[in-house]
C-alpha cells in the first residue's frame, strides 16, 4: 500500500506498475458496461441526445425503447432542452396559403408544405390557423359550421405531425366561439386547448372547456361565464401559465386572463392608449417571458411598447421608437391612401416584438409598412427591410396595400418537442 | 496562519490511498455522508473506484473548490479540456461520479458522452 499526497504529482513507478496498468485497463473497459447496463446512468446520457438521434435509438432494444418512452424520462428532457428563439414569422392570408418570413436568414426554407392535412367534410380548402404557441399551431376547420362539425387540430409544422382533438363533450354546445392554445415546452411536453362555448341563445354566456393532451379528454373548467360586450377571446396570449385576452380597448379598460391549473378567470388592467386604436395595427404578445402591447393609433408619430409588470399592477413603457427616421428611408409610410383618408401621419402595423436577451442578441420589433416588412433593432435603432411583398410574393399596387389583413405568428423550430404529439 | 483543514484519506479499489482536504472530499455527497454519520474510520474505502479514475476525480474537485466562484469562463474551459479524453476513461469517470454522488461532475461526464454518441452515430 502506498500513500499518495497531492503535493507530489508523480506516482512512484514500481514493478507492480504492470499489474496496475492491467487492472486499470480492465476497470475502464467494464466501466462502459457498468454505465450502459445501468438504467439510471444510461438515461442520464440519453437525456442529452438530440431527438433526431433518439428516434433511432428506440430501435436498439426493448430496454432502450422502454427507457426512452418512460414518462419520467420525457418530463426530464423538457427541463433540459435548449431554448429556441423564434426564427421566423408566418401568416395565413388565405385558407390554403402560408407566408413564411424568416427573420435572420432570408433563405431559411419554409417548413410549411400545404395545409390540406385535414379532411374538412364541408370544405377541405378552409383549414384555418387560429393560434400559435411556442411553435405548435392550433388549427380549425370551417368556423361557420355547427359545433359538432368543427374539428380542432394541433399541428407541429417542424415535423409535419398532426393531432386531431376529440369533439367537445355533450351537451351539444350552442356555438364554439373561441379557442386558444397553451404550450410551454420548458415545463411540460403536454399542451392544453381552451374553448369558450356559449350555452345561451340570447347572450354570450358560456362555459370554458379545457382539453389536455396528457389525458386526451375535455374537462369543463368554468361554468356559466357571461362574456361582456367588446370583450373578445380570440388571439389569447400565453404568459406565466395563463391565457390572456384584450378586447376592444376603445371600450374596455381591462383584459381577462385564465389560470389553466386553477380554472379561474381574473382581470388585469388594460394598457394605456392615446387616441383611437385600430385593433388591426395593435400588437399584443409574449416574448421571453415578457408581455408586450403596442397600440396602433391613427395619429401616432412614434411607437410605444408597453410591458406588463409580473404582478399585474401596471404597464410600463419599455421602448419608444421614433418613426420619422424610418419614414425618411421608406417614404411609402406617408404616401399611403390611409394617410389622406384616416388622417394617419405614418402608416404602419406592429407585427411582432422579439426579445433576444436570453440569447445575448439585440431585441427587435417587426413592423409592417405598405408593401414591406421592417426589422427594427431596439438596441441600436438601426433598421432594414427584411421582406418586400412586391418582390417576394408578387403583390402589386402597394399604395392601396390593405393593412391588418395578416395575422402573424412566431415560428419556433419544435422538432425536439414532438413528444407533445407523440404521447397521445 | 497555518492551514488547519482536516485531511481525509481515500482508498481506491487497488489499495492506493489518497490524502485530500476535507472541503475537497465533501464535493462527494457519498463521502460527506459517510463522514458526517461516522460510517468510516480513518481511511474511507472506495472499492468501486480505481486509482487512475480517483486521481482524476480529485483533480476535478480540487479545481472546482479552489477556483473563485465568479470565474465561469475559466471553469468552463477547464471542464471542456478535462472531458476531452478517451471514451473508456470517460465512462469510468461517469460511473465514479455517480457512485461518489458529485452532481456537477455527473452532468459534465454524461453530457460529454452524449456529445460523443451524437457525433459518432
Amino acid at each position: 500500500m502506498s500513500v499518495v499526497s497531492l503535493s507530489s504529482k508523480k506516482k512512484k513507478r514500481t514493478s507492480s506498475m504492470d499489474d496496475k496498468w492491467l487492472l486499470s485497463r480492465c476497470t475502464s473497459k467494464s466501466s462502459e458496461e457498468i454505465v450502459v447496463n445501468d438504467d439510471d446512468l444510461l438515461s442520464l446520457i440519453l437525456l442529452r441526445i438530440s431527438y433526431r438521434k433518439l428516434k433511432c435509438f428506440k430501435c436498439v432494444s426493448k430496454r432502450w425503447l422502454y427507457l426512452i418512452t418512460a414518462p419520467q424520462f420525457v418530463g426530464l428532457r423538457c427541463s433540459l432542452l435548449p431554448l429556441r428563439a423564434p426564427i421566423a414569422l408566418f401568416c395565413q392570408p388565405c385558407p390554403n396559403h402560408v407566408y413564411f418570413l424568416p427573420l435572420d436568414y432570408p433563405h431559411n426554407p419554409s417548413p410549411f408544405r400545404t395545409l390540406d392535412f385535414a379532411n374538412d367534410p364541408f370544405d377541405p380548402q378552409r383549414i384555418r390557423i387560429l393560434a400559435s404557441c411556442n411553435g405548435l399551431l392550433l388549427c380549425s376547420t370551417c368556423l361557420l359550421a355547427l359545433p359538432h362539425h368543427i374539428t380542432t387540430y394541433v399541428y407541429n409544422p417542424s415535423s409535419n405531425q398532426l393531432a386531431v382533438l376529440p369533439k367537445y363533450p355533450p351537451p351539444v354546445a350552442n356555438r364554439v366561439l373561441y379557442r386558444s392554445l397553451a404550450f410551454d415546452p420548458k415545463n411540460s411536453p403536454h399542451y392544453k386547448v381552451i374553448a369558450f362555448i356559449t350555452t345561451s341563445l340570447s347572450d354570450y354566456t358560456g362555459d370554458f372547456h379545457v382539453y389536455s393532451s396528457q389525458t386526451g379528454t375535455w374537462t369543463l373548467s368554468l361554468h356559466s361565464f357571461f362574456l361582456p360586450k367588446h370583450m373578445y377571446l380570440s388571439y389569447g396570449v400565453y404568459w406565466r401559465s395563463c391565457l390572456h385576452w384584450l378586447g376592444d380597448l376603445n371600450f374596455m379598460s381591462y383584459g381577462l386572463y385564465f389560470n389553466l391549473d386553477a380554472g379561474t378567470l381574473s382581470t388585469f388592467p388594460g394598457p394605456p392608449i392615446n387616441g383611437k386604436l385600430t385593433s388591426k395595427s395593435s400588437y399584443f404578445g409574449e416574448s421571453e417571458g415578457h408581455l408586450h402591447f403596442i397600440g396602433g393609433c391613427l395619429t401616432a408619430t412614434s411607437v410605444t411598447v408597453y410591458e406588463m409588470k409580473t404582478d399585474y399592477s401596471h404597464w410600463f413603457i419599455k421602448y419608444s421608437i421614433d418613426l420619422a427616421p424610418i419614414s425618411k428611408v421608406f417614404p411609402e409610410m406617408t404616401k399611403h391612401k390611409t394617410c389622406y383618408v384616416d388622417g394617419n401621419s405614418y402608416v404602419f402595423a406592429a407585427l411582432s416584438l422579439i426579445r433576444r436577451e436570453i440569447f445575448q442578441e439585440d431585441s427587435f420589433l417587426v413592423l409592417e409598412i405598405p408593401g414591406k416588412v421592417i426589422r427594427y433593432n431596439l438596441v441600436d435603432t438601426s433598421f432594414k427591410a427584411i421582406w418586400d411583398f412586391a418582390v417576394d410574393f408578387g403583390v402589386e399596387k402597394v399604395d392601396i396595400w390593405r393593412f391588418g389583413t395578416f395575422r402573424v405568428w412566431q415560428y419556433i423550430e419544435v422538432w425536439q418537442y414532438i413528444e407533445a404529439l407523440l404521447w397521445l | 496562519m497555518a492551514s488547519e483543514s482536516k485531511m481525509i484519506m481515500l482508498r481506491s479499489s487497488n489499495n492506493e490511498v489518497f490524502e485530500v482536504e476535507e472541503a475537497l472530499a465533501f464535493e462527494s455527497q457519498t463521502i460527506k455522508h459517510m463522514i458526517e454519520h461516522d460510517c468510516a474510520d480513518t481511511v474511507i474505502p472506495l472499492p468501486k473506484v480505481s486509482s487512475n479514475i480517483l486521481a482524476k476525480v480529485i483533480e476535478y474537485c480540487k479545481k472546482h473548490v479552489t477556483s473563485p466562484k465568479d470565474d465561469n469562463n475559466e471553469l468552463e474551459s477547464f471542464d471542456a479540456e478535462f472531458v476531452n479524453i478517451d471514451k473508456n476513461v470517460l465512462f469510468g469517470l461517469m460511473s465514479a461520479a455517480n457512485y461518489l454522488n458529485i452532481k456537477s461532475f455527473l452532468d459534465l461526464t454524461s453530457q460529454a458522452l452524449a456529445d460523443i454518441i451524437e457525433e459518432k452515430c
